[in-house]
């Protein structure tokens, strides 16, 4: 399929997932796109990749990898990173991305997977090798990929940078560019008051200070998702099981401010709704965005008039 | 240890660790155990029925416990899991159990193999005079699961046709009264996973083709048996349990 997105608005997506499917391509929706899971599709052959060439036939696919552990010291073994880029090869996805985080490591002289996207520590050595790992991921694929910032729970030890700093720097050094993920920040600056209730402002201005120290061209996709509240005194779990929440709405305006008409995708993987649900939270984006556009736009004229 | 190994390593130990958050320690101890039971109930729906939910999921914590993932797709993750339920107590209370599994991973496999192409037009060969030597191509997907118990009659109880499983379930229970195994051929027909009993004569015969027996060659050493090859040749193409007929020379032989 081909596709051309429009300079002057924001591409909106949603995740598509398995109780979905029947919905999408029965009544294709006026998406600008939908990401899949990468690792769903890694059959060789079989139904689940003839539904994903009838999607494929009808929207534009993001592609987005949530097990190679960009991150990971023991590297990524070439059956995993083969099997990524024939996706990408017979997908031909407007975006490609996965995660700054860790899945592979050596136990027992065995190479295992975590099953898990693991924190990174954000040093220079962990920096070297995310690198290494992203350079070769988009030689072997042949395009640039999109690294989302991750929620995590536990902080590494010995951290020498800040998150942003740290990705930043991997940008410069690789050419790729980040997907940012706003829920992601708003359980990392709830959970970082280990426990203490974080106020709402506390966490948006987390959330906005931690945005501000991304460059205005380092972003290729934004992430909007929802979650289960914590419960009292608990940890907040990024289960994608629920609405955008207001302050990641809160969040996305600001993101869209800085950033510009950035692909915005609606995430939801557990306890699925209808497919009209997310339908609903992805026109929320495109109206946010065309209303943030737009009232730029007038304040440019506004401003020329003036001048 | 370095910092990755020793996360993994803690996570996948389910004990607290000095080094890391406990509670964060344990969000990732919860979801590998939540991954691990979801992901051995898509490859094993058979085995999950039959021991009930919470049981399957002490069945793959204990498991996951001495199997770590390696590939990186958690659908090729558990392909041992038969062979352990084999020396599991519980197979000591259903000793059909690891067989069920080895029926359910090999459903499972040929949902995700690769596409088979079919040559309709080769048949026609089987006409020629020289076909004695040519060679009938099995599907690329065709598994057989052999076992001392009717696994065939158990599968079809779970997820056969609705108004049928009350049937199938008490042919099991008799099956397994009386001690008698069957025999399973799993292949793909274009999307959809197809199984089949087959008795012994069917299955000699399967075994002939998959072991690419010349045609007059394997007609020859079943000629003894109850088995009707014109009837079974028609169903067999229509089926897609063969794909191809390949006339060979003899020095291809």
């Amino acid at each position: 399929m081909s596709y051309s997105w429009s300079q002057s608005r924001v591409p909106v997506g949603v995740g598509l997932r398995h109780v979905h499917y029947h919905d999408a391509l029965i009544h294709p929706a006026k998406l600008d796109f939908v990401e899949v899971h990468a690792e769903n599709f890694f059959a060789c052959g079989g139904a689940s990749i003839e539904v994903l060439k009838d999607v494929a036939e009808h929207y534009p696919l993001s592609i987005h990898g949530t097990s190679m552990g960009l991150g990971s010291d023991a590297g990524i073994p070439d059956h995993f990173l083969n099997k990524f880029a024939h996706l990408i090869e017979w997908t031909k996805p407007v975006l490609v991305s996965e995660h700054a985080a860790f899945t592979w490591g050596e136990l027992d002289h065995q190479i295992r997977h975590a099953g898990d996207l693991l924190p990174i520590k954000f040093d220079d050595d962990s920096l070297t090798t995310l690198a290494e790992n992203v350079s070769r991921v988009q030689d072997k694929i042949g395009r640039q990929l999109l690294v989302e910032n991750l929620s995590a729970y536990i902080t590494p030890e010995g951290n020498t940078l800040e998150e942003t700093e740290f990705l930043s720097a991997l940008v410069d050094k690789t050419g790729c560019r980040l997907l940012i993920d706003i829920n992601n920040l708003a359980v990392n600056a709830f959970n970082a008051n280990s426990g203490n209730i974080a106020s709402r402002s506390d966490i948006l201005t987390s959330i906005e200070n931690w945005l501000k120290r991304i460059s205005y061209d380092a972003v290729g996709e934004i992430h909007l998702a929802g979650c289960t509240p914590a419960p009292a005194g608990g940890i907040m779990i990024d289960d994608h099981s629920r609405q955008v929440s207001e302050i990641v709405w809160e969040a996305y305006r600001t993101a869209l401010n800085q950033f510009g008409s950035v692909p915005t995708l609606i995430e939801w993987d557990t306890d699925l709704p209808e497919w009209q649900v997310l339908l609903d939270e992805a026109d929320k984006a495109r109206a946010i965005a065309s209303e943030l556009f737009s009232e730029n736009t007038q304040n440019q004229k506004a401003q020329s008039v003036a001048l | 240890m370095n910092y990755q190994p020793l996360l993994m390593d803690a996570i996948a130990s389910q004990e607290s660790h000095s080094d890391f958050d406990r509670g964060g320690l344990e969000i990732y101890q919860r979801n590998l155990l939540a991954n691990a039971a979801r992901s051995l109930s898509l490859s094993y729906p058979t085995v999950e029925q039959l021991v009930g939910e919470d049981s399957f999921k002490i069945l793959s914590r204990d498991f996951i416990a001495v199997t770590s993932p390696t590939q990186g797709d958690w659908a090729e993750w558990g392909e041992s899991f038969p062979r352990w339920l084999a020396d599991h107590s519980i197979a000591d209370m259903y000793p059909y159990i690891p067989d069920c599994a080895a029926l359910d991973w090999q459903h499972h496999q040929c949902e995700r193999a690769g596409n088979t192409q079919i040559n309709t037009e080769s048949f026609q060969l089987l006409a020629e005079e020289e076909a004695e030597n040519g060679l009938l191509l099995n599907n690329s997907t065709l598994k057989t699961v052999t076992s001392e118990y009717p696994i065939f009659d158990i599968w079809m109880a779970h997820h056969g046709v609705e108004d049928l499983k009350q049937k199938h379930l008490a042919q099991a229970k008799e099956k397994l009264d009386n001690k008698t195994g069957q025999t399973v051929l799993i292949w793909r027909k274009q999307w959809k996973v197809h199984i089949k009993r087959v008795l012994a004569p069917e299955k000699e015969w399967v075994n002939l083709i998959r072991n690419r027996t010349p045609l007059g060659l394997a007609l020859e050493t079943i000629q003894n048996e109850p088995f009707a090859f014109e009837s079974w040749l028609p169903e067999a193409i229509s089926e897609h349990l063969i794909t191809e007929f390949q006339l060979t020379t003899h020095t291809d032989t």
